[in-house]
């Protein structure tokens, strides 16, 4: 037997955790009346459509100050095992996100931040957030056809349900499949910076 | 909560303790003396041909490191494939020696052998995620340099194999020891 170690370098971390207890119904309702009232702007097709509140969601409103209260609660804990205690970590901004038939978002980063959640209002669906792999030279690499699981390094996606939150490091690539459904896909994405003395 | 760990880039470490290395060491060292050396990523140092395995002197070293690539290809890739040695050559660092950052872009998978330990000169790693670089919150991290790996010393008889397109470097050896190692690129190929 050959004696071998094998190390698991350069993981890219996700965390993907659930707020029970929360008004979604009214979250909806507040965020497509926010739509009627143009407090926001509409994607151009070519880019996939959709719609997107203004930035200071989180920051407005009676509707959303639960959700907004839990995300830098469990966002801090969650990432207090990263960073030294003296730093800070701070929500910088929020949106809502309306997908309706056919619409899509493309892949994007979030170059303003270091770390992005998002909040599913209402399921997924098959509309999918995916997450791209992050490292370019593996990519060309053709070995890859003959992989026992061949497509496992390209993207990552699953269907989200409703209180659901995936909080993933800003800079990886992601976006959002189109929605085939009759329902709108309806989300909460907030951006979080880390402040301290260097 | 849930925490996932997605897209790992594996290495893999194996050691051999019976073949001769200090015979081997010789050998090397002869051939630093009459051969010409390759110039590629090295700034200084002697770089053997890129056949060095096919000499009968290696052949255990050969054999060895064919034993431990099969296993990888074992484990991730088809049962229909089969992996080939494509190139095989031999570094000798001198004091102030060192290797540039670079990746094999004509394998798919590499490894280094050591003849000698690294000293003060070991096989390091670039994080392959390029945009993580540009997130300031490192600067907070409790580990805040994680995302360089090799620091640690390799010893005679001990291989590293990586993903060729996974980007390395040797450190400089500042010792008056000469370092040794022997790369090796591997192919994935069809079975016919």
């Amino acid at each position: 037997m050959i004696d071998v170690k094998k190390f698991h370098s350069w993981s890219t971390t996700t965390f993907v955790f659930k707020i029970e207890d929360l008004n979604n119904e009214q979250m909806r309702r507040e965020i497509l009346a926010r739509e009627k009232r143009e407090l926001g702007f509409k994607f151009d097709p070519i880019q996939g459509g959709g719609w997107q509140s203004n930035k200071d969601l989180l920051e407005t409103g009676t509707s959303f100050s639960n959700l907004k209260k839990y995300l830098i609660r469990y966002v801090n804990e969650i990432l207090s095992e990263t960073y030294v205690d003296s730093a800070t970590i701070r929500m910088i901004n929020s949106w809502a996100n309306i997908s309706r038939t056919g619409e899509y978002t493309l892949p994007h980063i979030h170059e303003e931040a270091s770390w992005s959640c998002v909040y599913y209002v209402t399921p997924t669906g098959d509309a999918n957030l995916y997450l791209k792999d992050p490292r370019p030279f593996e990519q060309m690499d053709r070995s890859h056809h003959y992989l026992k699981d061949p497509y496992a390094n390209v993207i990552r996606k699953r269907p989200f349900k409703t209180g659901e939150v995936i909080l993933f490091p800003s800079w990886l690539e992601h976006g959002v499949g189109t929605n085939v459904s009759d329902s709108s896909r309806i989300s909460i994405a907030a951006n979080f910076i880390i402040e301290g003395t260097q | 909560m849930k925490k996932n760990l997605l897209w790992p880039t594996e290495i893999y470490s194996f050691k051999n303790e019976i073949i001769d290395n200090v015979k081997i060491k010789e050998i090397f060292l002869e051939k630093e003396k009459s051969e010409l050396s390759r110039s590629i990523s090295n700034i200084g140092g002697w770089q053997s041909e890129d056949s060095i395995l096919e000499e009968n002197d290696f052949s255990e070293i050969k054999d060895f490191l064919l034993k431990c690539v099969s296993s990888i290809k074992n484990e991730i890739y088809r049962d229909d494939v089969k992996i080939l040695l494509a190139q095989s050559w031999a570094n000798v660092n001198r004091f102030g020696h060192y290797n540039l950052n670079h990746v094999h872009g004509n394998s798919h998978w590499s490894c280094a052998y050591y003849v000698t330990e690294t000293y003060t000169a070991p096989l390091y790693f670039i994080d392959p995620r390029v945009r993580i670089n540009m997130d300031v919150s490192h600067f907070f991290l409790k580990n805040k340099y994680f995302n360089t790996l090799g620091s640690e010393k390799s010893m005679p008889g001990e291989v590293i194999f990586f993903p060729s397109w996974l980007e390395h470097a040797v450190a400089k050896n500042s010792t008056d020891n000469p370092r040794i190692s022997i790369s090796c690129n591997f192919l994935i190929r069809e079975q016919k």
